[in-house]
């Protein structure tokens, strides 16, 4: 729900209701490194209701002014705050409050109604920046203090479970002080520009849709990868894997956005305007048409690899088990490549390749889809194929793939590339978290998974990852180990990202 | 972010795609040539440095082709243009720059837009008019671009869509103006408004008043005021909902500021409150202040270059509400008496 003001924009973005935003965990890192940064970047913005005030909840004994010097510091440190305005910074720092209590602790909840009710703002948003063990914990709490009624909105931040049971079970808790429409999950991938931009490549025009299926195209490959180790944080990755990092979450919503049917419109004034209901109903259904993993013996489909010592840029690096906080003998995946079917009417018999990684020679994240070679060859050398790729990082934009003819007396043809490159466009785009969290302020919840689709995907991965199968090795600065190939088709070989 | 221009190389007009094409070539740039679109801009000729200047902000946005139509009713039409591909940090640009008389010079550059792509004319030339001449109907472009500071609402009504660098500029007054009232119990304030008082900086230049007229046109329309009555020059008296609204156009001394441009906005309320957003001194901000609470903040204001609001104007949508407003505010600059009256300092 906006404010309605007669001057505000006419078809400009509508501020959101002055809104309590209430930070669980505000001393911690993510909320530090990007949270309130986002949070300053909308308020600079003029993006925050009028009034808005940030409640940071934690353990530490910091105070309002705590929370201020740390703030002040955090966004003094960010890459995405340019120079702290003195004036603009005086009036964010009046609009934040620090509560001091335990999570666990009801008379916490209870400080924290009385001073919302104080507050008396006509929009409340809780932000959960805490592990997700305390989720549940917070939600009760809030419940119990009454606090999650009358349109008060929760984001909690991935994982969302580490499996199917403790995803339901984390919605059910959810759920019980909160509606499903009031629930924000965040996945900060789907903030990104170029993520949204798949959509708007797709839907906003004519000419690839009728081309976006199994008649036209041959394969697609999803790569996510990543050129850093473990970089301290082997403990978590030792729970976690790639499965649960990456496939599970970030590679499956590049899936789900690459082959999703149209959503559809809800008009408005004549024109369709995207509805975010129609746009997760069409990504669920994507994820329940995914063929089992376990239809035929995983080894057919999937190849798991963690890195063992080698180079990264020219450097020599360590391998996984070297890494700080992992066992010796630890076959938690670092790689996957996976070769899934999406069984449906558009994609049936189209292979998707998802590939994920540490310690890949570079970092690089891409959608590329590899169309169908011609009918018939006309010229000696056609068998390149076309692709058009999406970029999604670090180097955002498109790139399609086709065969022109070389200049000369012979009939040759060579491969030519058309890009677009995000670059060439000097204004700035928002933060994920920025989007992300004006997002939830305005109630807009397209961005955010809902709650089958989580499930669902956990569903998917689940056989997966509970088959512990035994990673191949592959040498850091490498894609992946040798065995990646052979999910390929004869005479196809993964793309270099 | 700049880069040297590439050499500029002076073709004839019908070699100048191909010449482009060549400074693209031998640049070796790793650029892709993508375009969003054409900017022709109509200006006379002893006004080239600043259209040039002017230029930059658009390059710096946006990957397009600008054809600067240098207009000079002496001028000997040679058929020939001064190419060249400029890099910038919006990646690389292209410009033609040609000398012409103002009924040669639709035609000069409507072979040089390009194919199948947006185009918009940015109407900078001070003696002629647009539409003045039958073949500037054939102008390129689907949008004219123009200042009513410079122009006043003379060219009215216009032959196509337009923007105006003008409104534009009072984009952070009326994003400053709606911020007062975002909060729910303030903007209640806005239906007993009792009087609006605009002060601009003095001018006898023909835009002078212009902004005035434009914000309180703008205010009475979005507030639901009707049938305005024009006592003096200065001063309009409209009937709202919950009684009389009276407007007045005052002009102060801010050598700060450009001659002309907005410098305060009243707003009195029934009971004597009152909210006043005025441009700091020497600095791109606007400072609210509201009494007699005395709340006062700043917000981000009037952006003085040209070149920044020309790349913004050039990816704008026409604003259909300026149309409306511009219109009702050259219908009260128009009524006798006092013609002027209100931009005279």
């Amino acid at each position: 729900m906006t404010t309605r003001n007669p001057l505000a924009e006419a078809g400009a973005l509508q501020t959101p209701e002055p809104a309590a935003i209430v930070i669980f965990g505000v001393t911690g890192d993510l909320a530090r490194r990007k949270l309130l940064p986002a949070l300053y970047r909308l308020f600079v913005g003029r993006r925050l209701g009028f009034g808005t005030v940030i409640v940071g909840v934690g353990r530490r004994d910091w105070g309002d002014a705590g929370l201020v010097k740390e703030t002040q510091a955090s966004l003094e440190q960010s890459t995405e705050i340019n120079k702290l305005d003195p004036e603009d910074w005086a009036r964010f720092s009046g609009s934040l409050r620090y509560l001091r209590g335990e999570f666990d602790q009801p008379d916490t909840y209870k400080r924290l109604g009385t001073l919302l009710e104080r507050l008396n703002l006509p929009s409340r948003l809780f932000y959960l920046s805490t592990p997700p063990a305390e989720f549940e914990e917070i939600a009760v709490g809030l419940h119990s203090a009454d606090l999650s009624g009358s349109g008060a909105r929760i984001v909690i931040e991935k994982p969302f479970g580490v499996n199917v049971e403790s995803a339901r079970q984390l919605n059910a808790a959810l759920h019980a002080a909160f509606d499903e429409s009031n629930v924000y999950r965040i996945d900060h991938f789907l903030g990104k520009e170029t993520v949204q931009n798949i959509l708007a490549l797709r839907f906003g025009n004519a000419i690839f849709e009728p081309l976006w299926n199994r008649q036209f195209v041959e394969r697609v490959e999803i790569t996510v990868a990543e050129d850093l180790g473990m970089e301290g944080r082997g403990a978590f990755y030792e729970e976690a894997g790639i499965l649960r990092d990456m496939i599970q979450n970030h590679a499956l919503q590049l899936l789900t956005l690459t082959a999703m049917e149209p959503p559809v419109a809800r008009p408005q004034g004549g024109v369709g305007l995207l509805d975010a209901g129609a746009l997760r109903d069409e990504k669920v259904k994507v994820l329940h048409a995914l063929r089992r993993l376990t239809a035929s013996p995983l080894a057919e489909n999937v190849v798991l690899g963690q890195y063992v010592a080698g180079t990264s840029y020219g450097l020599p690096v360590v391998g996984y088990r070297e890494e700080d906080h992992v066992a010796a003998d630890s076959i938690t995946p670092t790689f996957a490549a996976l070769r899934v079917f999406v069984d449906n009417w558009r994609w049936s018999g189209v292979p998707f390749y998802l590939r994920s990684g540490k310690r890949l020679p570079r970092k690089g994240t891409e959608i590329a889809i590899v169309f169908r070679r011609p009918p018939q060859a006309l010229f000696p050398n056609s068998s390149e194929v076309n692709a058009l790729t999406i970029n999604i990082q670090p180097d955002e934009g498109a790139t399609l793939r086709f065969m022109a003819k070389q200049p000369g007396l012979q009939p040759r043809l060579l491969p030519v590339s058309m890009d677009f490159s995000y670059s060439t466009f000097a204004s700035e785009a928002p933060t994920a978290y920025e989007r992300l969290v004006l997002d939830a302020l305005s109630g807009d919840a397209s961005l955010f998974p809902r709650e089958d689709e989580v499930e669902a995907a956990w569903e998917w991965i689940e056989p997966l990852i509970e088959a512990n199968l035994t990673p191949k090795p592959y040498e850091a600065g490498a894609w992946g180990p040798d065995e990646a190939d052979r999910l390929m088709s004869d005479g196809q070989h993964w793309r270099q990202v | 972010m700049t880069t040297p221009a590439e050499a500029t190389r002076v073709v004839p007009l019908s070699k100048a795609e191909a010449a482009l094409r060549e400074l693209w070539a031998r640049s070796g740039s790793l650029r892709s040539r993508l375009s969003t679109g054409t900017l022709v801009v109509v200006a006379d000729r002893e006004d080239r440095a600043e259209v040039e200047a002017a230029l930059m902000g658009l390059h710096d946005r946006v990957p397009c082709r600008s054809i600067v139509v240098l207009l000079d009713k002496n001028a000997v039409p040679d058929g020939q243009g001064e190419v060249s591909v400029i890099h910038r940090a919006a990646g690389a640009c292209e410009r033609v720059i040609l000398t012409t008389t103002i009924e040669r010079a639709a035609a000069s550059a409507l072979p040089l837009v390009l194919a199948d792509m947006p185009s918009r004319v940015w109407w900078r030339a001070k003696n002629a008019a647009p539409g003045a001449t039958p073949s500037m109907q054939a102008f390129p472009g689907d949008t004219i671009i123009f200042d009513t500071e410079a122009t006043g609402f003379q060219y009215l009504p216009l032959p196509r869509s337009a923007i105006d660098l003008n409104w534009m500029r009072l984009r952070p007054w009326r994003l400053a103006l709606a911020r007062a009232f975002e909060d729910p119990e303030r903007s209640k304030l806005l239906t007993h408004i009792e009087r609006v008082v605009l002060s601009g900086n003095a001018s006898a230049g023909i835009g002078a008043g212009v902004q005035g007229w434009l914000l309180g046109s703008w205010l009475a329309g979005r507030l639901g005021w009707g049938e305005a009555k024009r006592p003096s020059g200065r001063l309009l008296n409209f009937r709202a909902p919950n009684g009389e609204v009276t407007v007045s156009w005052t002009t102060v001394t801010r050598p700060d500021l450009k001659p002309g441009r907005l410098a305060r906005v009243e707003l009195g309320f029934s009971g004597g409150a009152g909210i006043t957003v005025e441009a700091q001194p020497e600095s791109p901000f606007l400072v609210f202040d509201e009494q007699p609470r005395g709340l006062a903040w700043r917000e981000p204001g009037v952006t003085e270059s040209i070149d920044a609001l020309l790349g913004e104007a050039f990816v704008s949508d026409p604003d259909g509400e300026w149309l409306k407003v511009v219109e009702r505010a050259a219908g009260w600059n128009a009524q006798p008496p006092g013609h002027g009256e209100a931009g005279e300092a």
